[in-house]
């Protein structure tokens, strides 16, 4: 019953194993059955993924029963799984093909096959993300919410990966199985998109200035 | 220039401009203000894409701790279940790779049958934490091993004279009599790291996890310490145990509370909150709270699931009169009166 008492130690939430423990030791010791390890590892990302997956399916049940499959899978396989550098990008492109599948299961009946092929997140950004210094403006945050939008799928989910969930771009390239360079142009573009929106621009610029 | 616009956009949308902006990294601060002081003529631009990347930043404080203590919960809770239902069959069986994992493993059998022809191999059987399982030894007898243990045994007995198998952990043996051609019993053996148990047909449980200790259920055994001369036989109801400074001693179990974990119960016969406690805190990795000595000494007799640590619980208090209150992994062990208001305060799970 080794493994067991290092949970007892600490009943916290974000608890487990110290924190000064790099993704690869903490993935070592979740590989070999330490429980702490996993339950850090589940706390730590739990809060991200479900956005992540709630982003992309849009559906809270669909959410939900993703990661509990993703999690319970990952126990069970522990042993034969590869190393991970980054826990996070990890699970964000587990999660991905997982909510995909899902979604196309879901799908299969209503959409013609074709369509399946070219099937990719479509991610929405809500008022509620967007973070402005002035607590409540819901008006500016709106104003973001539509220019980020406004984004072709590709462009919304890189800026959402590098961004939101705050991953670099060569993890963000992992997540959704494109090349590096494919990033960065993605972003570019965005990026050059959303320096022309004077909306965005004004909404920001007052929001600064209102310090 | 159209080139040039180029390596700006490029050049606006890399980590180090973004850590720049957000001030996460001091050495880019700096690269970008200076860059900024050679080239005025972007001054605009680089106010643009300021203000575009600072758009960007998110709100991700919006999820709240019981959701995710909720669901981990939920998740252990299936775990410990898939675990338990699943614990006979790989779970490899399932991935994609499967056929070529039968195929392999169809190889492994052949090998194994024809190894087998020249020897007699020694099989072990290991469960993990959360795992029990029941094996049949080559003569039929019964083992029922739990959770964090492992049994090792030959893989046929028809050239043995005494069956053995070795032990680590906790198990409970069914052993069938056996009669030999020569109208003898053919002894049954387990031995452990401490103790040699023999045996000729009966029931019982060897733990050498904390204290070693034997428990009867029916027949006879004997049982002798390794490295000593000195037998004990046990009758049912009787059981063994090794005490602190390494002696057996013997005593009944009704006057000795014992609790078994066979078929998913506890089997508690007269036992003390605190051993209850013990067991439990060990099954379950949970922190049990209990300050109050009383409630430590209220006992208990009679069987108890144990495959719902909620279920467990609620049985616990109902039949002790306490009030437990459970956060996540710590509970808390309440005497029912005083503690009432207190208790319906906390947004925790009270039962």
């Amino acid at each position: 019953m080794r493994p067991l008492e290092n949970m007892k130690q600490k009943p916290g939430v974000t608890s487990g194993t110290s924190p000064a423990l790099t993704d690869s030791e903490l993935w070592g010791l979740f590989k070999k059955g330490d429980e702490a390890a996993f339950k850090t590892i589940y706390f730590k990302n739990y809060p991200l993924l479900y956005q992540y997956a709630l982003n992309i399916s849009k559906d809270e049940h669909v959410s939900d029963d993703v990661i509990q499959d993703m999690f319970s899978s990952l126990w069970h396989t522990r042993r034969n799984l590869g190393v991970a550098v980054s826990i996070k990008a990890y699970l964000l492109s587990s999660l991905r093909r997982r909510v995909l599948l899902k979604l196309k299961q879901i799908r299969r009946k209503q959409v013609l096959a074709l369509e399946l092929f070219t099937f990719n997140p479509d991610i929405e950004f809500s008022p509620e993300m967007v973070m402005i210094r002035e607590e409540g403006d819901f008006f500016k945050r709106s104003i973001v919410k539509e220019a980020l939008n406004q984004l072709s799928k590709r462009q919304k989910e890189v800026i959402y990966l590098r961004f939101y969930q705050d991953i670099p771009y060569k993890e963000v390239a992992k997540v959704m199985g494109i090349n590096y360079q494919s990033v960065l142009n993605y972003c570019q573009a965005a990026l050059q998109v959303l320096r022309n929106n004077e909306a965005l621009l004004r909404a920001m610029s007052l929001d600064r200035y209102s310090e | 220039m159209f080139e040039k616009m180029k390596k700006i956009d490029r050049k606006l949308a890399s980590e180090s401009f973004i850590n720049f902006v957000y001030r996460s990294n001091s050495e880019d601060v700096e690269k970008w203000q200076k860059w900024i002081k050679e080239n005025p003529e972007y001054e605009e631009v680089i106010e643009r894409a300021t203000l575009v990347v600072n758009s960007l930043r998110f709100n991700t404080e919006n999820n709240n701790v019981d959701t995710t203590s909720r669901h981990w919960r939920k998740l252990q809770d299936r775990i410990r279940k898939e675990t338990y239902t699943n614990s006979s069959r790989p779970s490899s069986i399932r991935r994609p790779i499967y056929g070529l994992v039968a195929v392999l493993a169809g190889v492994l059998v052949s090998v194994v049958i024809w190894f087998q022809l020249w020897h007699n191999p020694t099989i072990t059987f290991e469960t993990d934490i959360a795992q029990k399982a029941m094996l049949k030894l080559p003569d039929g007898s019964e083992v029922t091993l739990n959770r964090n243990s492992s049994i090792r045994f030959h893989k046929s007995w028809d050239d043995d004279s005494v069956r053995q198998v070795w032990l680590e952990g906790e198990a409970h043996f069914k052993v069938n009599p056996e009669k030999m051609t020569d109208g003898k019993y053919r002894r049954f053996e387990v031995h452990t790291e401490e103790l040699l148990i023999d045996v000729i047909g009966t029931v019982f449980s060897v733990n050498t996890t904390d204290n070693s200790y034997v428990v009867l259920e029916s027949g006879r055994v004997d049982i002798r310490k390794k490295g000593e001369r000195e037998v004990y036989t046990l009758k049912p109801g009787q059981s063994v145990k090794i005490n602190t400074s390494g002696d057996l001693v013997m005593s009944e179990t009704n006057a000795q509370p014992h609790i078994s974990w066979i078929d998913g119960k506890i089997l508690l016969n007269d036992n003390s909150l605190s051993e209850i406690i013990q067991f439990v805190e060990g099954s379950y990795g949970l922190t049990i709270q209990c300050d109050d000595e009383t409630l430590l000494k209220r006992k208990l007799s009679g069987q108890i699931r144990l495959d719902n640590i909620d279920d467990l619980l609620h049985v616990l208090e109902k039949a002790l009169d306490l009030v437990i209150v459970r956060d996540q992994d710590t509970v808390k062990i309440l005497e029912i009166k005083k503690h009432r208001i207190h208790v319906q305060n906390q947004t925790t799970h009270v039962f």
